[in-house]
């Protein structure tokens, strides 16, 4: 949302698995770049200063707030967005869990949630409801409450246990 | 069938939580240039002069906007249709800027970087000029609100709303109790994750397009016609998925200043405020200061309440005029009070302007009320639950303002079901504890509105048909604001006709296509839109039978609808067949359009029940758990029904102990302008949340249902601060009730005379 | 003309130094990019997260050292770290959110020195030292208390000198929320434990002026003392005279002299082990 300085560069970045050299200004936010640059619309800038977490995306498979990454600091790094999660037309059992069990309303959070919940659930595979809220406290909710946020990725944890695997696409509703 | 009761999940809730939803901001528009606004640094200022000439030699600056050349029409950002009764004191860009955030000018440019930039470099000379920031110098600036050319003259009050039914003063006398009560609530903010956002195109036939967060198309058209001053037939508005509202995009912003920018250039325009634009130059909940007196027969009657309340509405009429009003219709709907004289206004101070928040000033109501009800509870040593249900409307109340039936009240149950269920008598009874950490419950009831009647022509059209292959579109105003009213409208068509939802084609809402409501507002969209949908519904269902009794040579009413089909005793015909059966005929496949013109206004009711822990070292409030318990008649989805509930309660907790727009009384700047700044309720902040729901039916409302949407926030800051009233036997009455404000109240008792350890 | 680089290892970072021109060092970057703020127009941003000899936690050695490129959550989740000195544990742990935490370095957290910051007290206690090179290269070391930002040193390391801190420490915040909550007040304590009284009492405070300040009167009234009520309280009551002697008359000055009374009992309760609501606390509120 604020203005960067400097001029375009090449940068090399790794998104969601591909390769990719992005024109871009490197001082940009890494969030600015996702979505203006490569249309990855799925984060949401809700605040530009690492408060609401709709633009949490996984850096080396850790949730940061990709408005307070530059552009140039993503180099190197796997990124891994909401586009990236499941494959287009199928759900992760994670955003299964969240659709089912009723935790999305507006959707504007819900990407940087799926990504928050994501980066706990590989960190630790049976968080207690504690764990899920401290984990979440990054990502501002205005509709929900976060009672049924919490409950589903409570269920995903479960489901994963159960499996003893990864999260599996399943198709979507 | 089996669709009205069912948890079913947003029927556009997979695009949503895999990202691939195009809010305003997200998808791709070729040639899209984009406006930043310069906001006033002051609370009050002329603009003396401003020099456009740095701004406009920045690349890709394509021209930069003030009062000097923009039209200077006043117009309301709150009106609803065209030639509205209401102060039109707002200009795109106001020579006086009467506000901090007020709009100074917009630079358009080919990014928004350098949009954002060239607005940097406008250089702009103010005049300022003295600020009224407190109620006492409002209420001294006094006057008729326009001049006599009919120009606003920002006097006060703004507004005035007065109710007398009764004998006041002989209630008063006849009371074993009277307790008077000062309530003063905080200016909110509304906090939906996306902030406002519009797009705006030139069409190929010359008109405006615009892609509109709103929640009233034809709310945008007329206030973007009056503010531009041409004729809505020239604007076409779209409505966008809207990334939360609660309120805060119910009047348009953004939306006639991105429409002038693409009729004046002929671009495609976007403009997306920040988040800091969002606190400072947006809408908030309106502050109110409130007095209430409260007469208590022994038995614990309620004789008669006298109140006044002040309203600061900011520097804007907006729809702030609206509120006294507002209030005073809320207030009278959940006790049955034989004496009541109300004395409310709305004032101008050259602050952030009030609008729509979640129940349009019954929050601030009920704080009152209910923080009120209580202190004159302990005051007369009588039960909380007790005293309420003593007074509280029962079915077919009759209220005394407007005479409307309140039709099936539930308020009593929601309270016995309630106390019950959280084991009120034994918590209450409990020792809040000695030491440190003290723990205390409390309760407050309310009541909601059901839509606009009698205020309005409270009608809406919806037209249901049959399509080629075999689903049925459904069209109507609809304007979810993402708590799945599109769901429920759906799943109300799928129950009558039988169908799923994929079966339902739901249109959003587009001047062009949809007929005219009045947008989501009021807690109208399941008991007014739903109703009328489930009426279209039934015409349609009429419809479809007679034409599959001819092609399954069967009696129209052995048809019936269910499973995607039509069934006639042992024969049946897939909808998806029939519309093919029929078009092979030649036949016109059936469609449906119904006007629903509501009559009544029934009460939603609602008891809160929270019980808190309160650390009398730090000040700070724990809400440890919490009962909600609804009248909702009958819930369409229960899921979506307890989500809307638990979202109420999280902005009802912030209310409570958090949440404050802050503004400095010397200087008018917003405080609590970022989310670093302005504290909610986080996922670790929040109890876990049980729901009760009353479904007793609603006789005018589709499938006996009732509003619940702005209820959901209502009672909970009363019940909240309740609960630390009761745990520190404290009379904290300021809302919020932040840590400083907490341990001043225990500073403060341990120094009163006579207090233990008073020095 | 703003330009960036990634040094890939400290002889590269020490080139750049030598090289004389101005550089503005960035880790995380968390707080340079919060909303509204203006990067420079000239400047070198020199990314530091991309060198190894930046990051990771060595406790074995008697010094503990830190990289300056290691993020709160690495600190957070360090298990020497948390058996040697786990204020510093503590404070990464509710330093912002989780999405903070997996950015935000030690060395920013230094070189930002906002008044609020999480790890400063508890680093200041340690008696930790800052390790650089300052602008043409040279190396240079020197005290965190004795560290001001502008003199442009780029942060490379920071030591805790063992003998600095004592076996127990704790560290605890107060503000808006439980969580991404910044703090209003914070204390850092470190002691001992001798004949089960503690000893070596050190207290530092932040949030309360520009800088954290020792409380040196509170720390006295507990040293070599027995936790008996009356102790406790005047441990309490010699918190609120230093709140009263840092911030006189400051309108938040009445609501801190009653809550660093709460934060008070937190500290001590987790310096031991106990719970906030352990009988030994009751009686003294």
């Amino acid at each position: 949302m604020t203005g960067a300085r400097g001029t375009d560069a090449t940068l090399r970045l790794r998104v969601n698995g591909a390769a990719l050299d992005v024109r871009a200004n490197p001082f940009d936010r890494l969030s600015h770049i996702l979505r203006n640059d490569l249309q990855l619309t799925g984060l949401k800038e809700g605040c530009c200063e690492g408060e609401c977490g709709a633009c949490t995306v996984l850096m080396d498979g850790r949730p940061v707030a990709s408005c307070l990454v530059m552009g140039f600091q993503a180099e190197g790094a796997e990124i891994t967005t909401v586009e990236g999660i499941a494959p287009p037309g199928t759900l992760s059992g994670l955003q299964a869990a969240l659709l089912s069990l009723g935790a999305v309303q507006c959707g504007y959070c819900t990407p940087g949630i799926v990504m928050a919940a994501e980066g706990l659930l590989r960190a630790d595979p049976a968080p207690d409801h504690a764990a899920i809220r401290h984990a979440l406290a990054g990502n501002i909710c205005r509709c929900t409450g976060f009672d049924y946020i919490v409950e589903a990725v409570a269920a995903e944890a479960s489901r994963r246990a159960a499996l003893a695997t990864g999260p599996d696409p399943v198709p979507a509703c | 069938m089996g669709q009205v009761g069912a948890r079913a999940s947003l029927i556009d809730g997979a695009v949503k939580v895999s990202g691939r939803l195009h809010f305003t901001s997200d998808g791709p528009m070729p040639g899209l240039a984009h406006g930043a606004l310069l906001l006033s640094p002051h609370a009050h200022a002329r603009i003396v002069s401003l020099d456009a000439g740095a701004a406009l030699a920045q690349p890709g600056v394509i021209g930069v906007w003030w009062h000097e050349n923009t039209p200077q029409n006043g117009y309301n950002s709150a009106i609803w249709v065209e030639d509205q009764q209401l102060l039109a004191d707002e200009r795109m860009f106001p020579p006086v800027l009467r506000h901090v955030g007020d709009r100074v000018a917009v630079v358009l440019a080919e990014t928004a970087a350098q949009a954002r930039a060239a607005a940097l470099l406008l250089d702009v000379r103010y005049q300022q000029l003295p600020p009224i920031l407190s109620h006492a110098a409002a209420l001294a600036h006094l006057g008729p609100t326009t001049d006599a050319g009919g120009a606003p003259s920002f006097r006060n009050p703004v507004q005035t709303a007065e109710l007398d039914h009764g004998d006041v003063e002989a209630g008063l006398a006849a009371a074993a109790h009277v307790s008077r009560i000062r309530v003063r609530t905080p200016r909110s903010h509304h906090c939906a994750i996306e902030t406002h956002a519009c797009r705006a195109w030139p069409e190929a036939d010359g008109r405006i397009a615009i892609l509109s967060p709103c929640q009233s198309v034809f709310a945008v058209q007329a206030v973007v016609a009056q503010a531009l001053g041409i004729g809505a037939e020239r604007l076409h508005v779209i409505k966008a998925p809207i990334g939360g509202s609660f309120g805060g995009k119910a009047e348009p912003i953004l939306d006639p200043v991105c429409a002038f920018l693409a009729l004046q250039t002929g671009r495609a325009v976007q403009m997306e405020l920040s988040r800091h634009e969002t606190f400072i130059a947006t809408r908030t909940r309106s502050a109110i200061d409130g007095q209430m007196t409260i007469a208590l027969a022994a038995d614990g009657r309620i004789l008669a309440r006298d109140v006044d309340v002040t309203v600061d509405i900011g520097a804007y009429c907006t729809g702030g005029g609206y509120l006294p009003g507002s209030m005073l219709q809320r207030m009278v709907r959940l006790y049955a009070v034989p004496a009541e004289r109300y004395r409310g206004r709305a004032i101008y101070t050259n602050t952030l302007p009030s609008g729509a928040f979640r129940g349009y000033g019954s929050p601030q109501i009920h704080a009152l009320g209910e923080i009120a009800l209580d202190l004159a509870a302990r005051d007369a040593d009588f039960d909380p639950v007790a005293l309420r249900l003593r007074n509280v409307v029962g079915p077919g109340a009759i209220d005394p303002w407007q005479h409307l039936d309140l039709g099936n009240a539930r308020g009593g149950d929601c309270l016995r079901r309630g106390a019950a269920a959280f084991g009120w008598e034994a918590r209450r009874a409990a020792p809040a504890g000695q030491g440190r950490f003290r723990r205390g419950v409390g309760v407050a009831a309310a009541t909601h509105i059901n839509g606009c009647f009698p205020g309005e022509d409270e009608a809406t059209t919806a037209t249901l048909g049959l399509m080629p292959d075999g689903r049925v579109s459904l069209i109507c105003a609809l304007h979810d604001l993402g708590c799945g009213s599109d769901t429920t409208i759906a799943q109300i068509a799928a129950e009558v006709l039988g169908l799923q939802l994929p079966d339902i084609a739901v249109t959003t809402a587009d001047t062009d296509t949809c007929h005219y409501d009045l947008g989501t507002r009021a807690s109208r969209m399941t008991y007014i839109v739903g109703e009328a949908v489930r009426q279209t519904a039934e015409a349609l269902a009429t419809d479809l039978r007679g034409a599959a009794a001819l092609a399954l040579n069967a009696a129209p009413d052995t048809v019936i609808l269910a499973d995607g089909r039509a069934v006639a005793e042992d024969h049946a015909i897939a909808l998806a067949d029939l519309a093919r059966w029929l078009t092979g005929r030649g036949t016109a496949l059936p469609q449906a359009t119904r006007t629903h013109r509501a009559t009544a206004n029934p009460g939603s009711y609602a008891a809160h029940f929270a019980e808190v822990e309160v650390d009398t070292l730090t000040g700070r409030v724990q809400v440890t758990d919490y009962l909600a318990v609804h009248d909702v008649g009958r819930a369409i989805n229960p899921m979506l029904v307890e989500g809307q509930i638990h979202g109420g309660i999280q902005i009802g907790i912030g209310y409570a102990l958090y949440e404050d727009v802050a503004i400095d009384p010397r200087t008018g700047k917003v405080g609590g302008d970022s989310f670093a700044r302005y504290t909610i309720a986080n996922a670790p902040e929040m109890p876990s949340i049980r729901v009760l729901l009353v479904e007793e039916g609603e006789p005018t409302g589709p499938f006996g249902a009732k509003a619940l949407g702005e209820i959901a926030t209502i009672p909970v800051a009363p019940a909240v601060v309740n609960a630390v009233n009761h745990a520190l036997a404290a009379r904290l009455t300021d809302l919020p009730l932040s840590p400083e404000r907490v341990v001043q109240a225990l500073v403060d008792r341990a120094r009163a005379p006579g207090a233990p350890g008073a020095p | 003309m703003l330009s960036h680089c990634r040094p890939e290892d400290l002889d590269a970072l020490h080139r750049l130094m030598s090289a004389g021109g101005p550089v503005l060092p960035v880790a995380g970057g968390t707080d340079l990019l919060v909303a509204g703020r203006e990067l420079p127009r000239q400047a070198v941003l020199v990314d530091l997260s991309a060198m190894p000899e930046l990051q990771g936690i060595d406790t074995q050695a008697r010094d503990i050292r830190i990289g300056a490129a290691t993020t709160s959550a690495a600190l957070e989740a360090s298990a020497g770290l948390a058996a040697r000195f786990p204020a510093l544990v503590q404070a990464a742990s509710e330093c912002g959110s989780v999405q903070i935490r997996n950015r935000a370095t030690i060395a920013g957290n230094i070189a930002n020195a906002a008044a609020a910051a999480d790890l400063i007290p508890p680093l200041l206690l340690a008696g930790a030292r800052v390790e650089g090179l300052l602008p043409g290269g040279t190396s240079h070391a020197l005290p965190l208390e004795d560290y001001r930002t502008g003199t442009g040193l780029v942060i490379t390391a920071v030591t805790l000198p063992a003998g600095g801190f004592e076996p127990l420490s704790a560290y605890v915040k107060l503000g808006p929320r439980r969580d991404l909550t910044i703090a209003r007040l914070n204390l850092a304590a470190t002691a001992r434990l001798e004949r089960g009284w503690l000893a070596g009492l050190r207290i530092i405070a932040g949030a309360i002026g520009p800088r954290p300040i020792p409380l040196a009167r509170a720390a006295a009234a507990l040293e070599g003392q027995a936790l008996t009520p009356d102790n406790l309280r005047g441990f309490l009551d010699a918190l609120s005279a230093e709140v009263d002697a840092a911030i006189p008359g400051r309108a938040s000055q009445a609501w801190k002299r009653q809550a660093i009374r709460g934060l008070g009992i937190d500290l001590l309760a987790r310096l031991l082990g106990l719970s906030n609501r352990d009988p030994i606390f009751e009686g003294v509120c």
